[in-house]
């Protein structure tokens, strides 16, 4: 069974993933057209389009290595990418992009990108896994309550230094390079990480390809503590009552322009 | 027609549940009963088709036609689309099987079988002791347990966070992949690790800890 379609079984069951956390958090309206009303949504957003095809063609780059082939050529990373990035635009939901950007400009973007991670990443002393799929059981970590829902995601990459230390591996894009300290996904991850075999020390890697006018790759290494999985299971904990509880406002910002639920959302 | 037969409730025990979402349970009782009810009550002698079928993202709709016994009943069918974190489809014909036996169930509660489920409370309370927020939709569609033939632990035989954070533990410790460590407990216990029940996992554990120990010696 391949981990993408042991992941879709394990989205078959009652849970929560940390994109639903941050989309309730970052819009409790959107959180509600997206995972339970399941409105079909007016386009996807370009960046999110690119991330994903981005996100494909490094998972490809990282299972040559897990399973011992010859590393990827920069030139067969590249047309890979570009393979993902058509099927992203294929898809039957038009993607958005921003007024400066078209679907070219952005797989031009994507191909230097690429080209850059190919040259500048530090390659793994050793792979062993790749779009990892987990389900683990979650708790209110104040009233000991176990939650119905499982919370259910796949860890980008997990590496093994040459001490043996256990390294998982996040890969982001963006318009500008940001720093990783406190993020929600990696305390959570790091929380997952005991529970799926991977041992208490654990480090988080996250490698950030940024769009900027000269494309760079900014590699940040984050050790998340017991305080910050806390902070991560109370958040899961406050989200999951206020879901329960049917708060769903919107929260008007400049994002609300580019939401594919803005629609329905707005005609209330 | 065995009109007794065909409107016996289902035992208890045949009674699955699933989660739905936030908080919500529904009962339902799998296709594989209601086939054998068909067979007992018409001594095999029905068919079932599938008159139509549509892919509607995000669903997969059928309309099934079961005759038996010179009646025929009509049903529609359906089944969540199922894609993967990257928005790519999973399987459609799984789906579409997923969808069938909705169909199926469905028309057969037009002849009376598990009808109860689609009406009764009495049978669900039965089948979630304590839980009054239970609702039964009498076809357990769209459920995890039994989606593409993969069978999960019902929810109080379901194994351990402990238990599954030892068999990924121990399975990487004799030099598996995850990928390994599923495919030996989908071949040897037709689930995934987080679907074993517990005595499952026990069982899986106990090879694992012979592995270990074997690897040591």
């Amino acid at each position: 069974m391949s981990a993408k379609a042991a992941l879709a079984i394990l989205r078959q069951e009652q849970h929560i993933s940390v994109s639903a956390i941050s989309t309730y958090l970052r819009c409790p309206a959107q959180f509600e057209h997206r995972y339970l009303l399941r409105t079909q949504p007016t386009h996807r957003v370009g960046a999110l389009a690119f991330g994903s095809a981005i996100h494909t063609s490094l998972a490809h780059f990282y299972r040559e290595l897990m399973n011992d082939q010859p590393e990827l050529a920069a030139d067969a990373l590249v047309a890979m990418f570009s393979d993902a990035w058509s099927r992203e635009l294929a898809s039957s939901i038009p993607v958005l992009f921003d007024k400066d950007e078209s679907a070219d400009s952005v797989r031009d973007k994507g191909v230097a990108l690429v080209r850059l991670f190919h040259a500048e990443a530090p390659r793994p002393h050793q792979v062993i896994g790749v779009e990892e799929p987990f389900s683990i059981e979650v708790c209110d970590p104040t009233t000991g309550e176990v939650f119905d829902e499982r919370l259910v995601g796949a860890i980008d990459a997990i590496t093994l230094g040459d001490t043996g230390m256990t390294c998982l591996l996040e890969h982001k894009t963006g318009a500008k390079k940001r720093s990783f300290e406190g993020d929600l996904q990696g305390a959570a991850y790091t929380h997952v990480a005991p529970r799926i075999g991977l041992g208490e020390n654990v480090t988080v890697t996250y490698q950030l390809l940024t769009k900027t006018k000269t494309p760079a790759l900014h590699i940040e290494t984050v050790s998340f503590t017991a305080a910050d999985e806390r902070d991560f299971l109370r958040t899961v904990a406050g989200v999951l009552a206020a879901v329960r509880t049917g708060a769903f406002y919107p929260r008007r910002d400049w994002q609300c322009r580019g939401c594919p639920y803005a629609g329905p959302c707005l005609a209330g | 027609m065995n009109r007794n037969l065909l409107e016996q409730p289902f035992p208890n025990e045949l009674l699955r549940t699933r989660k739905g979402p936030f908080g919500q349970t529904f009962s339902y009782v799998e296709g594989a009963e209601y086939i054998r009810r068909l067979n007992d009550a018409f001594d095999g002698n029905w068919s079932f088709e599938v008159v139509e079928h549509q892919v509607r993202e995000p669903e997969v709709v059928v309309l099934g036609k079961l005759i038996a016994d010179g009646v025929t009943k009509m049903a529609f069918g359906g089944s969540s689309i199922t894609v993967s974190r990257e928005g790519e489809i999973v399987s459609i014909a799984d789906d579409l099987k997923a969808a069938a036996t909705d169909a199926l169930k469905k028309a057969a509660s037009l002849l009376g079988v598990g009808l109860h489920l689609y009406f009764s409370d009495r049978s669900v309370e039965a089948a979630s002791p304590g839980n009054g927020a239970a609702k039964s939709n009498g076809n357990g569609r769209s459920n995890g347990n039994g989606h593409h033939g993969h069978k999960a632990a019902s929810n109080g035989n379901r194994l351990t966070q402990r238990q599954l954070s030892a068999i990924w533990s121990m399975g990487r410790s004799l030099g598996l992949s995850a990928d390994q460590i599923r495919e030996r407990t989908v071949e040897t216990y037709g689930a995934q690790p987080e679907h074993l029940s517990k005595a499952d996992a026990s069982s899986f554990i106990t090879e694992l800890g012979e592995g270990l120990s074997g690897a040591a010696a």
